[in-house]
């Protein structure tokens, strides 16, 4: 067992350098998340991982072995995809025993560890069926299985729930969930859902054009998150653009010139004066009575009522930016459309971030 | 230097591999062929450029080379577009025998189906006689009359095959909405469904272009004093062997230059009107009854029955008692068929052994190529691809030509042996083979594969246990293809064969030649039978989509 360690590693493909210098540790037994939009390089990292993409330099350590040049086929790794991969010529069971058949064990254990794992996903009777006789969800909790049964060092799963519809999708992730937490195998999860990336794991790392833009716990990407980008892409946030008048340190509080208004932001770094963004979450924009003293006027512009939540358009100041506000609990819309307000921008949940 | 630890390596010395083989068969030769135009010919010190536009019997040929190439491929248009159309969208009484059509092409080789035609129509054929009885003489068939009525009945299956994909797979839902825009049914059909099957009936257009041109069988039998590019090739070559060689590659040459020209002409115009074609749900078949129906099964029937004529005809000949070329209709015997199996075996022995030794090798290569082609590209993967795909756009007489000068001497002497061939039909069948397992290969994603590898199994032995099994059916349907298309193949075969190596299709030409039509008939059935008996286990045993038709 062990984690896993990238050391300053590149990988290009077709001329293009996809992944730059990148490092990153991943702690024993941990779930982690590389999470980013299509095209930011976490699948080239997971496939790098894996053994089918060749590094250009760097160092990669599953434990305390270095694995940059070992093939795919001796990483030990269990591997989940996309398109579930099941052998549509076998059987599951044929499929989750294939693992074990290549590691050459014997016949009876072969079969209690496939009849074992095949319980473990909730498939126990569906040894005889082929492939195309399950269901997309069926078909994920073999490949999870097959993945998991040869007790790989590494699991690593390719979006393994985005063929799946909304309600699998959740079955299928705490399926996910309870086995790597009770095999505790150090796992690496890709995918471009952060709902899945807070729900599944210990920790996530953010992807941008190849690099890791933030890393950290769910609670830590959402609450703090470094950038703009982490910010929208990780929940919805207000992002506005503001000036800052001097030098600001990490974690200090920031004075922001914001439509004429006068607010107060935490710096999440350390950011030189001039340009900056100013970050505020969409349920973390308070809406007051116009009565009451506290606060920057507004006028509400849209209003749409979404049951358990509403969600509002609010004019900043007279000719400030537009904020997107969520409400939630007994507002019920109770807010018109054209209504004044006066907005609240609490200075612990506003972040400014660099430019 | 990128620091590749895994089956990189391997993988680019197996692509370098297959390409020098591509190059030393395929490309070699043609470049032989291509420059050996341009020496002097020994008689008179003339480029053969020079003999050809001199003497107008070379241009001639030329002229009606590109003459019945045209006229041909509208002829099979014009029955292959509607028939396909009828197809998709109707169903009547019989449609089931418009399935047969795909298998007739296949199941009778060129040169039985002209064989059989002369036998009915020829001067001293079944009709031309019976008519000639009751007074109706009828024009001769050799000539102009015969080559389009014979060649129009061979190619239009392919016009059909592809306008009948193309329809099938146009979105109705777009015809749809040209008339819920307020075009008349007949002009929405017209304006929308025209430009999205044009590519495919143009495609196949061109095939069938591309097919006339190099056709030999056809052009030789009944072409008669009709000069044609591929027999003056032929004859060329077969009269000046190890003599002069610069005339046959002069004349290889301008085939290989109408095929190419047809193909420039066809990717300009394709590429003029460039649209997305969306594959939708095509429409159901509408039921016809009454007078309509009638007319379209009759219409159907009749295509079908003309179609299977040379069918009937051969297995008639073959038991129809003959003295030297007169045949005694009526009078049946079995000694035809008992002297080519029993006392002059040897073609049919040579044939199975060249054709399933081609076949074998073909499958591997081919299969192998693929995988490279479509699961392992790398820098070398572009001239791979276009080298397999060459020889489409060879004929056969080229190709044989190509490999006489190629391997005539030298670092690898294969002239007169079985070897060259087998070669010969190698090169010929490979675009074939190699098309069939890259769209197969598509259809297998490459994580089923990764799934194997990444459970311990090294690459080679993943694509083993689990990408070949999936390939089987797709290996086997295009084993029997090649199969049919091989044991029939007689063009590049004709130039390459020496004396003792007949094969069939070979020996049946020289039958006919020589006027002895039961003889001949008697090994094509021994020919038929022997493309019939695979695709009959393979369909029904083995229930393999060979045509893709459902």
């Amino acid at each position: 067992m062990g984690g896993i360690s990238i050391d300053s590693v590149s990988v290009s493909y077709a001329g293009n350098r996809i992944i730059d210098n990148l490092s990153l540790t991943i702690r024993d037994g941990a779930f982690f998340t590389l999470l980013g939009p299509s095209g930011c390089g976490k699948t080239t990292l997971l496939r790098m991982l894996a053994g089918f993409l060749p590094v250009d330099g760097g160092k990669i350590h599953f434990g305390n072995t270095d694995v940059t040049l070992r093939p795919a086929h001796k990483r030990d790794i269990g591997m989940v995809f996309q398109d579930y991969a099941l052998f549509p010529d076998k059987t599951v069971f044929d499929n989750v025993a294939y693992g074990l058949r290549a590691r050459k064990q014997d016949e009876t254990t072969i079969r209690a560890r496939t009849v074992e794992y095949l319980e473990r996903v909730g498939l126990s009777g569906f040894e005889g069926r082929r492939p195309a006789e399950l269901s997309g969800g069926q078909r994920q909790r073999v490949a999870l299985a097959r993945a998991l049964v040869i007790a790989p060092q590494v699991l690593l799963m390719d979006e393994p729930l985005s063929n799946l519809d909304a309600k699998l999708r959740v079955q299928v992730r705490e399926t996910i969930r309870d086995l790597q937490k009770e095999a505790a195998i150090t796992t690496v999860f890709v995918t471009h859902d952060q709902e899945e990336a807070l729900a599944l794991s210990d920790a996530i790392g953010l992807m941008r054009a190849g690099q890791i833009e933030q890393m950290g716990t769910p609670v830590d990407i959402y609450s703090t998150p470094v950038s703009a980008y982490v910010a929208d892409f990780v929940g919805a946030a207000n992002v506005i653009a503001a000036t800052i008048q001097a030098h600001a340190s990490k974690g200090a509080d920031v004075e922001v010139q914001l439509a004429g208004a006068r607010i107060v932001a935490r710096a999440v770094t350390d950011i030189p004066a001039g340009p900056a963004k100013v970050l505020a979450r969409q349920e973390d924009v308070q809406l007051h009575a116009p009565d009451t003293g506290s606060g920057i006027p507004g006028t509400v512009l849209r209003r749409q009522y979404l049951g358990s939540r509403t969600h509002y358009k609010v004019r900043f100041g007279s000719d400030g930016p537009v904020l997107s506000v969520e409400r939630t609990g007994l507002d019920h819309g109770s807010i018109q459309e054209g209504a004044a307000v006066r907005v609240v921008l609490d200075k612990a949940l506003t972040l400014v971030v660099p430019r | 230097m990128s620091r590749r630890p895994f089956d990189g390596g391997i993988w680019f010395l197996l692509s370098l591999a297959a390409l020098v083989v591509l190059g030393v068969f395929i490309l070699y030769p043609l470049i032989n062929v291509l420059t050996s135009s341009f020496g002097a010919a020994r008689v008179d010190g003339r480029s053969g450029w020079q003999v050809l536009f001199a003497e107008p019997k070379y241009l001639r040929a030329v002229g009606n080379t590109v003459v019945l190439g045209l006229v041909v491929t509208l002829t099979t248009t014009l029955i292959g577009v509607p028939l396909a159309y009828v197809t998709a969208r109707f169903r009547f009484p019989g449609k089931a025998l418009i399935a047969v059509l795909p298998l007739t092409t296949l199941i009778v080789p060129e040169v039985i189906a002209a064989q059989t035609w002369l036998m009915m129509l020829g001067n001293n054929g079944l009709i031309t006689r019976a008519l000639g009885e009751w007074g109706i003489p009828l024009p001769s068939f050799y000539g102009w009359p015969g080559l389009i009525i014979v060649m129009t009945f061979i190619y239009y299956t392919y016009i059909y095959m592809g306008t009948l994909a193309a329809i099938r797979g146009f979105d109705h839902q777009l015809e749809q909405a040209a008339q819920s825009l307020g075009a008349a049914p007949g002009k929405a059909r017209l304006d929308v469904m025209l430009p999205v099957v044009l590519p495919a009936i143009l495609a196949s257009a061109l095939l069938v272009f591309t097919l006339v041109v190099g056709n030999f069988a056809v052009a030789t039998i009944l072409g008669h004093k009709v000069e044609l590019l591929s027999v003056i090739t032929y004859q060329t070559f077969v009269s000046e062997i190890g003599n002069d060689p610069v005339m046959q590659s002069t004349l290889a040459s301008v085939s290989i230059g109408i095929v190419a020209l047809a193909l420039f002409l066809q990717r300009f115009i394709l590429s003029r009107g460039r649209y997305e074609i969306t594959l939708g749900r095509g429409a159901k078949p509408v039921d016809i009854r009454g007078a309509q129906a009638l007319a379209l099964a009759g219409a159907a029937t009749v295509v079908v029955l003309i179609s299977l004529l040379p069918l009937a005809s051969v297995i008639a000949g073959a038991f129809t008692r003959a003295r030297g070329p007169v045949m005694r209709w009526g009078e049946w015997t079995t000694a035809n068929v008992e002297r080519v199996l029993i006392n002059a075996p040897d073609p049919i022995i040579n044939t199975l052994i060249y054709a399933g030794v081609a076949t074998a090798l073909s499958l591997i290569f081919s299969t192998g190529v693929s995988y490279l082609l479509v699961k392992k590209r790398n820098i070398l993967t572009p001239a791979i691809d276009y080298l397999a795909a060459l020889p489409l756009a060879l004929s056969g007489t080229v190709i044989g030509i190509g490999l006489v000068m190629s391997f005539n001497q030298g670092w690898l002497s294969l002239t007169g042996t079985a070897a060259i061939i087998v070669l010969a039909y190698l090169i010929r069948r490979l675009p074939f083979g190699v098309r069939n397992a890259s769209s197969t290969l598509y259809n297998i994603p490459n994580s089923i594969e990764e799934a194997s590898i990444s459970l311990g199994v090294p690459p080679l032995r993943s694509f083993v246990a689990v990408v070949l099994p999936l390939m089987v059916p797709a290996i086997a349907a295009a084993g029997v293809l090649v199969w049919t298309t091989t044991v029939a193949e007689l063009s590049a075969s004709i130039v390459v064969y020496s004396g003792g190596r007949e094969t069939l299709p070979i020996q049946i030409f020289r039958l006919i030649d020589s006027g002895l039509m039961a003889q001949a008939s008697a090994y094509g059935l021994v020919l038929v039978s022997i493309i019939l008996v695979p695709i009959i286990i393979a369909t029904t045993l083995f229930r393999l989509d060979i045509f893709g038709a459902k």
